[in-house]
């Protein structure tokens, strides 16, 4: 409910757009009718196959954590690429700056 | 013939001006100083090469390629690989370069198994027998010697290799596009020393195996 109640807040002082804070509120809402009442959770895992409501938890956050982690990987992949780019564009740069320096005269 | 050798160092203050010194009489000397936190910059430009500054570590692989493109900004004619760990010999500068400048290929890779190696250890010569099977398996070229620094590439062929490995998987990367691009290469005998240094400075074995656990991924997820 409190977590709920800042989402709200958040949402009004402008931090969160409202994507965000339908996404939020619905996850704390679904977190607290499955703590207040478990057995909604079994219904809901005997409707889709699975035994206990704690197993569909379990089972869900761990496809949600494997799937992060993926996303995670293939980001800092490219922020490691574009790290790299950026630091090589910065040394070549300074490298032009120094012939200049001298004078354009060829190295060696 | 305007021969550019690029020279990817990090802390490496204690041996670089030797490296630079032994090949100035063969090349232009470009060393790529990928973020070291010694003085190896500052050594290799008093010893007369062309520094460029990495301003953080980014990897050997990302070195040689910008060390790649500083060279042929430069023009040169032919590009050599060349470790800054001293176990390689300046003196086979001549002999790398000799079949590019002639025109008969477009890459000459050097081999230690081919040439004379000095004080090569048992397991590390497992590791590399390994690298072999690796490298016919999966890139179809068939060499004695896959994770060897030194390498000498003619201006087309360095045009055609740019690297997209940061670490070390940049050897097996080269491998990757000679074959796929059908550059005509062959391996050169070369003297390696296998120093204290250039061992401690190398990589461990395991490393090979982080390589290819690296590469086999690539295969998996072909995006760049």
């Amino acid at each position: 409910m409190f977590a709920i109640f800042k989402a709200w807040r958040a949402y009004t002082a402008g931090g969160l757009d409202r994507r965000k804070l339908l996404w939020w509120s619905s996850f704390w809402l679904v977190a607290a009718v499955v703590i207040l009442s478990p057995q909604t959770a079994t219904l809901l895992a005997n409707i889709l196959g699975v035994g206990r409501g704690v197993d569909l938890a379990l089972y869900i956050s761990v496809v949600v954590l494997f799937y992060v982690l993926f996303t995670m990987s293939r980001k800092v992949d490219r922020l490691e690429k574009s790290l790299t780019d950026l630091v090589r564009e910065l040394a070549l740069g300074q490298a032009k700056k120094g012939e200049k320096q001298d004078g354009g005269s060829a190295p060696r | 013939m305007k021969i550019v050798a690029v020279i990817p160092a990090y802390n490496e203050a204690v041996v670089i001006s030797g490296v630079v010194n032994g090949l100035k009489p063969y090349a232009d000397c470009v060393v790529v100083d990928d973020g070291s936190v010694d003085s190896t910059g500052e050594l290799a430009r008093r010893a007369g090469a062309i520094v460029i500054r990495h301003l953080i570590n980014r990897g050997q692989g990302a070195a040689l390629e910008t060390g790649r493109r500083y060279a042929l900004q430069l023009g040169a004619d032919i590009i050599v690989h060349f470790d800054a760990d001293g176990q390689h010999d300046s003196k086979d500068i001549a002999v790398m370069v000799e079949p590019i400048a002639k025109g008969e290929v477009d890459v000459t890779l050097g081999s230690r198994f081919l040439g004379e190696t000095v004080a090569l250890p048992f397991t590390r010569r497992l590791v590399l027998r390994l690298g072999i099977l690796f490298t016919k398996f999966f890139s179809g070229l068939k060499l004695s010697d896959v994770h060897n620094g030194l390498r000498a590439f003619s201006r087309a062929a360095a045009e055609e290799i740019r690297l997209t490995h940061d670490g070390m998987a940049h050897a097996s990367e080269i491998l990757d596009i000679i074959a796929e691009k059908n550059l005509r290469y062959k391996e050169v005998p070369v003297t390696i020393h296998y120093t204290a240094y250039s061992l401690a400075r190398g990589q461990g074995s395991l490393n090979g195996l982080q390589i290819i656990k690296k590469l086999i991924i690539e295969k998996f997820f072909h995006n760049q």
